[in-house]
């Protein structure tokens, strides 16, 4: 009994002991999750309650439209389409119906299988449902016509619209627009792109890239509130969304798309400009791509297929491609003559076939030689020796000088990125870079267009405007300037020509002198550009024809061009305006490696101008 | 204090017989006369309004986490539910108050044996519900044994401990005995698996066990022991309930994972700052930011509406409602009375610091809801007839 009595009475001690201490310890606990709630309630409140207001408003950018770019006449070159894309909403979709559901899709839809739609289907996690899955981009109008029609048995399948690029002309004028590109990570962090978002297109290359501030719209602002599987409950619009500014061009679609058309699958260049201004009516540069394979992500195997392509269809010949320009620099090297008095119009100096300089022998193209050459015959005919005489004459570092007034060895500033410089070399060009001073030889292989001087094909036909306004140099460019503000278009970094409508320091005897050896060339019956004289008596072309060697030919190797390798071919290049007494239009066509000026380039510089004349022509009456 | 200076001045209710009851020698129940005092002077007013305020507080959260604007109905199926389980709980609760809690010695081991059959039963022929075989359906009824089993080893517990004459403190091999009555129910429930419940189980045995008194080399030696044991067990664990503990302990890590609940939870907590949003004005609730909000979340909810001024006076109830009940304990006419009230008041203490601990981010994500408050028909019968044992102790208590 004692026993049972001790236990018991220790067992009542013990609980009333032990509750003490569970009596603490439960004040304890109590104690601190009253203190974490005190952090997370009053220290952290003001940041959970923060962090609650952003998990259920998300903003949402409503996308801007890119301003349109039309040409001269208000066509429209560059402009915003809708992009059909397929979705499906896997919430709306039962895992019984998928199956069935897939397979009419799949009916409908090209390179779309309904295994792979099952697949998506399922990978779909609880929490992301309610989200549109895109299974295809860019419908068809035919796979769109199909799904409609089939509309009422495809219940979670919606299509959504999505504002694309659209490029009407697609790889007629793609080196002139350009195109556009995501936003990259390394441009994200740059000042220069702080108002831009992830995905976000910019134009990568041509106008696009350099009005990309113009072009761009400004992005509108929505606010909507979400759950917390992010289905939008309401939403209201902060900011509407403002479309970019259009531009207009200066060039003219239809002589774009002619020129184009004219190029054939020949590799080269086509630039018209109106010489009464500067405007730039075509630029054709071959081989061209579609930009609107850009419009997209781009796919891979497009990409290569462009960026691989050994005749790099990306470049812009036409302001990328530094050529020697050939006899078309003749009238250059006239001008200049001329101008210093070194010659008149009437010095005549005698062509052999050949002129020796030193122990070198300097070959005219033709081999059995011009006889006495006075200025008019040198141009018409082309006579090398003659300019190989003047090369004796007149210093390069003169030459430059004259060149760089007719736009030669500078940018022209033209409104595209990339702009090459060409080369007018000068003694002191050659110092520099070739560290050795400047031989006569030098001299003479630059007279006739060949040696290191280089000029892209749109400053060839800027210079050839100045001979067909008689002397007065206008900006080549591509954009109407009117309503334009400073702020649209940067300057380029680097320099370039910033006068415009400067007349050159020539006397106007001689400049009539050179405009009418220009004009023998096509229309006196021994001219090398005689056989593309215009069809019609209506107009009268002037021009220059030029053949630059690629690689020197010896006597004994000469063979006729349709013999020699494609890429050892001399380019062809003619530079012509008309009509010749009021002229509106100077082109300089090059075809790489197209052998003869005259019988390769000339005829597609008949054929531009004359569409160009019959176009104005008719418009005017 | 005051309700029990009164009861020492009442009549009958000093039985001989009450020496003896607590050593667990003569019990029979309605033996005791009480219920013919015709007085309720002993019944425990307090506990039972805690209660009260306690479901009515949950109700109204429940209300606002399920509150659904376009259905435009005053009342929420999920609140008239509860309601319907409150009522059928308080009636059963009114039931078990009738006998005397003897009943509860005698029925002891009965059910704890019914409890392992059923845990053993799920193990064979349970439902398996994402991952884990917890339920057991009866016909339409589906049942979780584990919930009963909880109950059935305090009962289990009080009883062996009660019964034993040996006097404690225990040492390490004197706690065998009821080292087995846990463990048997522990590993069914681990096996099933439900984490969260075993070690439940193992919490609240071992409040019963420390009250009833153990050596304090026993203490020290159960305290390495289960280190270790935490550290051989993370080899059995299932790949979730890893998954689970390791977000708790970096929730950053996958924010939109596990620790995405937890991030939710402590935003929506975060949120309600001092004065709390307000009234169904909780967006982290009514978006659906809160995983489970009307039930293993639903003090987020609360915490989220109310502030913590509101956090506070549902401490301070829950607070006062496990003092109560450890004082019920000291205040049992015999030690098999003690032992469940302490259960009892371990099972209310555990859940509600487990729950309110997880949705605040300070213990992984379990299973568990918060006593009277979290929407459930299983868990508002438990608390129901746990009270009503609670009550009945106290009304049955020693002078």
């Amino acid at each position: 009994m004692t026993n049972v009595n001790n236990s018991k009475k220790s067992k009542r001690e013990q609980i009333v002991s032990n509750a003490r201490i569970i009596i603490f310890i439960i004040t304890v606990i109590v104690a601190s999750i009253t203190l974490r709630l005190w952090y997370l309630q009053i220290v952290k409140g003001e940041y959970y309650s923060r962090k609650s207001h952003d998990n259920r408003i998300r903003n949402r950018r409503i996308r801007a439209l890119r301003g349109i770019i039309t040409d001269r006449n208000g066509k429209i070159l560059a402009d915003n389409s809708l992009g059909f894309n397929l979705q499906i909403i896997p919430e709306n979709i039962t895992r019984d119906n998928i199956d069935e559901l897939a397979g009419i899709i799949a009916n409908q839809v090209k390179d779309l299988d309904s295994a792979t739609i099952v697949e998506l289907y399922s990978k779909c996690s609880a929490y992301t449902r309610h989200r549109p899955l895109t299974l295809k981009k860019n419908l068809s109008t035919d796979e769109l016509a199909r799904l409609e029609a089939r509309k009422y048995e495809l219940p979670g399948v919606i299509i959504e619209t999505e504002p694309l690029r659209d490029y009407p002309y697609d790889e007629v004028c793609s080196h002139i627009i350009g195109y556009l590109g995501f936003i990259n990570e390394r441009e994200l962090q740059l000042e220069a792109y702080s108002s831009y978002a992830r995905d976000d297109l910019v134009g990568r290359t041509g106008i696009e890239s350099r009005y990309q501030n113009r072009l761009r719209g400004q992005d509108g602002l929505r606010q909507v509130v979400v759950n917390a599987r992010g289905r939008e409950l309401e939403a209201f619009t902060v900011k509407p969304a403002t479309s970019g500014n259009s531009l207009q061009l200066t060039v003219d679609i239809d002589l774009q798309e002619f020129a184009f058309t004219a190029m054939g699958d020949q590799v080269g260049s086509i630039v018209a400009i109106d010489p009464n201004n500067g405007e730039v009516l075509a630029l054709i540069s071959t081989p061209s791509f579609s930009n609107n394979l850009f419009s997209t992500r781009i796919r891979s195997e497009d990409w290569k297929r462009i960026n691989g392509d050994p005749l790099h269809p990306l470049q812009n010949r036409s302001i990328q491609g530094c050529y020697p320009p050939g006899s078309t620099i003749k009238p250059l090297i006239a001008a200049v003559s001329l101008t210093d008095q070194l010659i008149d119009v009437n010095t005549e100096f005698f062509c052999g076939g050949s002129l020796t300089l030193g122990r070198t022998n300097f070959r005219c193209w033709n081999r059995y030689g011009h006889g006495k050459v006075k200025l008019s015959r040198s141009i018409r005919e082309s006579c090398d020796v003659y300019y190989y005489n003047l090369a004796t004459r007149v210093s390069i570092d003169r030459i430059a000088a004259f060149g760089n007034k007719f736009g030669l060895g500078l940018k022209s500033g033209i409104e595209l990125p990339g702009e090459r410089y060409g080369l007018m070399p000068s003694s002191s060009w050659k110092l520099k870079n070739v560290h050795d001073q400047w031989y006569t030889g030098d001299t003479l292989s630059v007279c006739i267009g060949q040696g290191y001087l280089t000029a892209t094909p749109l400053q060839i036909a800027a210079m050839y405007s100045i001979f067909a306004n008689a002397g007065t140099y206008f900006r080549p460019h591509l954009v109407k300037t009117n309503g334009l503000s400073r702020s649209d278009s940067p300057d380029p970094a680097e320099p370039s020509i910033n006068y415009n409508g400067v007349k050159i320091d020539m006397r106007d005897k001689d400049m009539q002198a050179i405009r009418k050896a220009l004009w023998m060339v096509v229309n006196n019956r021994r001219g090398t550009g005689y056989k593309s004289r215009l069809t019609t008596k209506k107009w009268q072309m002037a021009g220059k024809t030029g053949t630059a060697q690629v690689v020197k030919q010896d006597l004994k190797t000469l063979k006729k061009v349709s013999e020699t390798p494609w890429r050892f071919r001399d380019h062809a290049w003619f530079a012509a305006f008309a009509p010749f007494t009021d002229p509106k239009i100077a082109v300089a066509v090059m075809v790489e490696h197209g052998g003869h000026g005259g019988s390769t380039a000339a005829p597609i510089a008949r054929q531009v101008i004359e569409f160009y004349l019959n176009k104005t022509d008719s418009s005017q009456q | 204090m005051k309700l029990s200076q009164h009861n020492r001045h009442r009549p009958n209710l000093i039985n001989p017989a009450n020496e003896e009851s607590f050593t667990g020698e003569t019990r029979s129940f309605l033996s005791e006369p009480n219920l013919e005092r015709n007085r309720l002077d002993g019944f425990d007013y307090l506990t039972c309004i805690l209660t009260v305020i306690l479901i009515g507080f949950g109700v109204i959260t429940i209300y606002s986490a399920t509150y659904n604007p376009e259905a435009g109905t005053w009342l929420t199926g999920f609140c008239r539910r509860q309601l319907i389980w409150v009522g059928i709980a308080s009636g059963l609760g009114a039931i078990l108050f009738i006998f005397h809690y003897n009943i509860f010695y005698q029925l002891a081991y009965p059910l704890y044996g019914i409890g392992i059959i059923l845990l053993i039963a799920v193990e064979v022929a349970g439902s398996t519900h994402m991952g884990a075989t917890r339920w057991l359906s009866l016909g339409s009824i589906n049942v979780q044994p584990s919930e009963f089993a909880k109950i059935t080893v305090i009962l289990a517990l009080a009883r062996y401990l009660s019964d034993r004459r040996l006097p404690p403190p225990y040492n390490l091999k004197e706690l065998i005995p009821p080292a087995i009555i846990i463990a048997l129910p522990t590993i069914l429930i681990l096996k099933q698996p439900d984490l969260g419940t075993a070690m439940l189980i193992i919490l609240i045995s071992g409040v019963i066990i420390f009250v009833a008194g153990i050596t304090r080399g026993t203490l020290v030696t159960i305290g390495i022991t289960a280190v270790s044991t935490a550290i051989i067990g993370w080899q059995f664990l299932h790949d979730y309930q890893r998954q689970r503990i390791l977000t708790f302990l970096d929730p950053e890590k996958d924010p939109l994972g596990s620790g995405y609940h937890i991030a939710q939870s402590k935003i929506a907590i975060g949120a309600g700052k001092l004065f709390g949003k307000g009234f169904l004005k909780g967006t982290q609730n009514s978006l659906h930011f809160l995983p489970e909000q009307h039930t293993d979340f639903i003090f987020a909810a609360y915490a989220e509406q109310w502030g913590f001024l509101g956090v506070l006076i549902l401490l301070a109830l829950y607070f006062t409602f496990l003092l109560r009940a450890i004082h019920i304990a000291t205040e049992a006419r015999d030690s098999f009375g003690s032992y469940l009230a302490t259960g009892i008041a371990a099972i209310f203490f555990w859940q509600v610091t487990i729950n309110i601990g997880m949705v605040s981010g300070l213990m992984p994500v379990v299973g568990i809801p918060l006593p009277l408050f979290s929407y459930g028909g299983t868990s508002m019968l438990t608390s129901m007839i746990l009270i009503s044992i609670l009550l009945n102790i106290h009304y049955r208590r020693k002078a």
